[in-house]
């Protein structure tokens, strides 16, 4: 009752706050900050991004709008971040796929065009069937995919080239079988992709853990295996793909929070500094651990270092599946 | 402004080939048989039929004229508040960001009245109050970033 | 399950503050839905901020209550200067404006606060009672079946209208071409953008739907002075409203079927209102004894659109709720508040907080009643804008077009597409070419263009696939007669006149 009344006067208080922000504030940030995310909503981009802007925005006490800009395999997106006027005012997530929509020729950006603000998250993919699909672990699923006509099987869960495209082309090199074997459908994201999954649209889909959780939950679908070097504390039952088959393969996803290119070095400062604070928070590190996404903090230098060096690894193995632009 | 069936009829033929022509330019996905192109060359082939159906019923129906155009688009000051409305506006959106929206939208709103025949100095004051009104309103409660331009410094 | 949590969550809901939060964000929701060109969707944005010093059900009442306010709101713009809110009121702007026209602005916007508020409270009902039961029929959808729902609500479009089949279908074809515009979704190639960067995000919907409405409007108030029909006065706001409840008993069918169609509508995660709104105003003048009056004036066609449209809106909390997959933009902020007040989505969460869950509901219910009150006010109010000369109206809707435009992302080139898209409709409209199915063709044209790349790819190029699941097969039946009886009449009914010249 008592937080009620709170409520109420916080609303009426943040309404006359916020109707005389724009004029006052003579710093950055002046007014709103855009926060882009380049997958859909209901995602795992969309959820942390949503969470994290949540807490920048009572950290800055500015609004920070979740915008999703979603399609061309997440071109869209990440050119939209890279465009924005460098003043702060807007930023977004980028995600692995920065460093493979150049590699697979759908654009020229490359994580050079954005101001590293912190790596906050990454997710290992999983391997995910319907319930009553009869496959009870990945040996089994892996043994029909051997005896298999190309196409047969469809798989989904990211756009094409995206990052759960590549596990399961990943999985499928891993485990001796030729790219072609299952056809991709590409998706908007995980989302879309697993409830395809789930309707029976695909017989397979790619994603991470907490992506699947609510139609998991609902005993729609079952995980098989995941894409790590070791079991996820989240999912302790899970085998890993190595340990189930002995082939050798993991791949995750990763986000990250950038700015583009060209923010003045004092305000990429405060953003870092502001983001960093957030990912700190209690609240936050409680709403990861209760959807089972791991948590990391890797600012600025570190960051970039790390995009480098990722965009590398990708473009190896999307020439080793024959994705790459020749 | 009415034009002949047979006339938009061409227009939308010529309009189908160069969007399949386009369409069928675009290349193909790695892995896929499907591709960007494959949704715009099927409706290409729509404009193309519907065009060629479009002229065919219009050759049919002879008699009328080419363009029908309304009489109203002979009082110039009628056509002069019509262009304002489009072509002005196409051009306060090119200055926009430099112009801003308090003046450029008080000159395009003024010139219009003073286009409809509303003279009196008190359209003037109308106008200004009007297009400040809606500024303040945006900028302040709903954190549209209209652009002041010009009178950066003043708002 | 709902019965038993009912008294703790009316514990919840029933307070004092609770009224103020949600009358408070109402009376805000119906401010921003009535300016024209400000939709639902940044009204529920701005309000985010806020919720996070409230409680959970407070926090989600206040968007609920935003959000259901601003889509009836902009039905006010509509009615009085013909720019539709939403792309589901563009199912039935003509009729909205054309009421006014005939002096009935009150039966018309009277008509749009009842049938709205009827067929949300019947969607956050269904909500109550079955959300998990439905949730799980909504998941049997594939992209299949999804092309097919998004041809039945296109063919529609095409069909409703009062125009020629032929030009309605070239229209819905010019928007389907114009919604191609821009980065293609699936390979990220930009396609028809003449290597303008502005365009490489698509033609902005909300500058198209002004646009295309608005601006013909006033080309032809600035140059068909003469010709424009002028509109018959208003008198006492009070009796603007006479003889309401009459015609909504008339069509008491009506609203039971429209919300039906509405609510299964919106359950889909991948169709929203607006295919809800096209699809229940087609069933309508289908089975109408007056269907030359559609697109003219008709409340009947008014009653079924504007219930369908609330309707589905409560339908798309089902799969939010049950599943965390939003339906719409709306709906993906409220999950987004939920997950941050830690009622996570799923399964799970009624069970684990039913007594939240169902208090929740209870706010959808008081949301879609407070609608009628409030928006009978507003209607009141509002329609005094009526008795500005239209001339004088002019330029200060031109300046909110403009401001509208702009503000969907703040950037000038909205502004531009909204003049040449308004031109372009002003060309159209004279020479009988219908606006409305070009505008569902823009918003529609992504979905229809995934869901079939996407279903050929999983059909490997054959139609078989397309067929295959019984849903589907079913939804292409329904197309395959929507198309085949209105040629085969006109087809009979050719042959009968060229019998009778015979004879």
């Amino acid at each position: 009752m008592n937080s009620n009344r709170r409520s109420i006067l916080s609303l009426v208080a943040a309404v006359v706050l916020g109707a005389s922000l724009p004029a006052a504030a003579q710093d950055w940030p002046s007014g709103p900050v855009t926060l882009i995310v380049p997958w859909s909503a209901g995602g795992g981009t969309d959820a942390t991004a949503r969470m994290i802007g949540t807490l920048l925005e009572k950290e800055l006490g500015v609004p920070v709008p979740v915008v999703n800009r979603t399609g061309g395999s997440g071109v869209i997106g990440h050119s939209a971040i890279a465009e924005a006027a460098p003043d702060g005012q807007t930023i977004g997530i980028a995600t692995l796929e920065i460093g493979s929509m150049h590699t697979l020729g759908l654009t020229d950006l490359t994580y050079k065009a954005y101001t590293p603000i912190g790596l906050y998250n990454s997710d290992p993919a999983a391997i995910f069937v319907r319930t009553d699909s009869g496959f009870d672990d990945i040996q089994g699923l892996l043994a029909a995919l051997e005896s298999a006509p190309d196409r047969e099987f469809k798989a989904s869960g990211s756009a094409q080239g995206g990052v759960n495209h590549l596990a399961l082309a990943g999985m499928l090199l891993a485990a001796g079988l030729p790219v072609e074997r299952v056809a991709w459908v590409p998706s908007e994201g995980a989302a879309p992709g697993l409830q395809d999954l789930a309707a029976g649209g695909v017989k397979i889909a790619t994603a991470s853990l907490p992506e699947a959780a609510a139609l998991m939950s609902a005993g729609l679908i079952k995980p098989l295996a995941v894409f790590a070097n070791e079991r996820l504390d989240s999912a302790p039952d899970l085998p890993t793909f190595t340990e189930a088959t002995g082939h050798d393969f993991a791949l995750g996803s990763w986000r990250g929070v950038v700015a583009p290119a060209g923010v003045p070095d004092d305000i990429a400062a405060k953003l870092v500094e502001a983001v960093g604070k957030v990912v700190h928070d209690p609240e936050y590190m409680t709403f990861m651990k209760d959807r089972g996404y791991a948590t990391q903090w890797t600012p600025s230098g570190e960051f970039e270092a790390f995009m480098g060096s990722s965009d590398k690894a990708l473009a190896q193995s999307l020439k080793a599946v024959g994705l790459a632009k020749q | 402004m009415k034009f002949h069936d047979s006339l938009i009829g061409a227009i939308l033929l010529a309009f189908g080939f160069w969007v399949v022509v386009t369409a069928l330019g675009y290349p193909q996905m790695p892995g896929q048989s499907i591709g960007p192109g494959t949704f715009p060359s099927v409706l290409g082939a729509l404009f193309i039929a519907g065009g060629a159906l479009l002229t065919i019923s219009g050759l049919r129906t002879r008699g009328t004229t080419l363009l029908d155009i309304d009489p109203g688009w002979r009082h110039a000051d009628r056509l002069a508040a019509a262009l304002l409305a489009t072509v002005g506006a196409v051009l306060l959106a090119l200055v926009f960001e430099s112009v801003g929206f308090p003046l450029g939208g008080f000159v395009l709103v003024t010139a219009l009245f003073v286009l409809s025949g509303y003279r009196h100095p008190i359209w003037i004051g109308v106008s200004a109050v009007f297009v400040l009104a809606v500024y303040l309103l945006m900028t302040r409660l709903l954190y549209v970033p209209l652009p002041a331009g010009l009178l950066k410094g003043i708002l | 399950m709902v019965l038993q949590h009912l008294d703790a969550a009316l514990e919840l809901v029933l307070t004092w503050d609770m009224f103020v939060v949600m009358l408070s964000c109402a009376l805000f929701g119906l401010f921003v839905g009535a300016v024209p060109g400000l939709s639902a969707t940044m009204a529920t944005a701005l309000l985010v901020p806020l919720t996070f010093f409230m409680d959970p059900v407070p926090a989600i009442a206040a968007i609920v209550a935003t959000a259901a306010m601003a889509i009836f709101a902009s039905d006010i713009p509509a009615a009085l200067i013909r720019i539709p809110g939403t792309a589901a009121s563009a199912a039935y702007v003509d009729d909205l404006s054309a009421l006014t026209r005939m002096g009935k602005v009150g039966r018309a916007l009277g008509i749009s606060v009842a049938a709205s508020a009827i067929g949300g409270v019947f969607g956050s009902l269904v909500l109550m009672f079955a959300a998990p039961q439905l949730a799980l029929v909504s998941l049997n959808f594939t992209s299949f079946e999804y092309f097919w729902l998004a041809l039945l609500g296109l063919s529609a479009a095409v069909m409703l209208g009062s125009a020629s089949i032929l030009k309605s279908l070239i229209s819905l074809g010019l928007g389907l071409m114009i919604a191609s515009v821009g980065m293609d979704t699936t390979s990220g190639l930009p396609r028809f953008t003449f290597g303008l960067p502005s365009l490489l995000d698509g033609v902005a919907f909300v500058p198209a739907l002004i646009g295309m409405f608005a601006i013909p409007e006033l080309i032809r108030t600035f140059v068909h002075r003469d010709t424009v029909p002028s509109v018959a006065p208003i008198g006492n706001p009070l009796v603007l409203f006479r003889g309401l409840g009459g015609v909504l008993w008339r069509h008491k069918w009506n609203l039971a079927r429209s919300s039906t169609i509405g609510t299964t509508i919106g359950i889909l995660p991948g169709a929203g209102s607006d295919i809800a709104a096209w699809i229940s105003y087609a069933v309508s003048k289908k089975f109408s004894k007056f269907p030359k009056t559609y697109g003219k004036g008709s409340e009947e066609g008014l009653v079924d659109a504007c219930a369908a449209n609330n309707s589905a809106l409560s339908g798309a909390y089902v799969p939010a709720l049950v599943f965390g997959i939003p339906g719409d933009s709306i709906t993906a902020i409220v999950i987004g508040v939920l997950y941050i007040k830690g009622l996570n989505p799923g399964p799970m969460v009624f069970l684990t907080s039913g007594d939240k869950i169902t208090a929740i509901f209870l706010v959808f219910l008081l949301a879609n009643l407070l609608i009628v009150p409030l928006g009978l006010l507003a209607v009141a109010l509002a329609a005094q804008v009526l008795r500005v000369p239209k001339l004088v109206l002019a330029p200060l809707i031109l300046c909110f077009c403009i401001v509208g435009s702009y503000s969907i992302d703040a950037s000038a080139s909205g502004i531009v597409i909204m003049v040449v898209l308004g031109v372009l409709a002003y060309l159209m409209e004279e020479n009988g070419f219908p606006v409305a199915p070009t505008i569902l063709g823009i918003v529609m044209g992504l979905l229809v263009e995934q869901n079939l790349v996407t279903s050929l790819i999983k059909s490997d190029g054959s139609f078989v696939g397309f067929v295959e699941r019984p849903i589907a097969a079913g939804l292409a039946l329904v197309v395959a007669i929507v198309w085949t009886v209105p040629l085969w009449l006109w087809w009979r009914q050719g042959r009968k006149r060229s019998e009778e010249l015979h004879t």
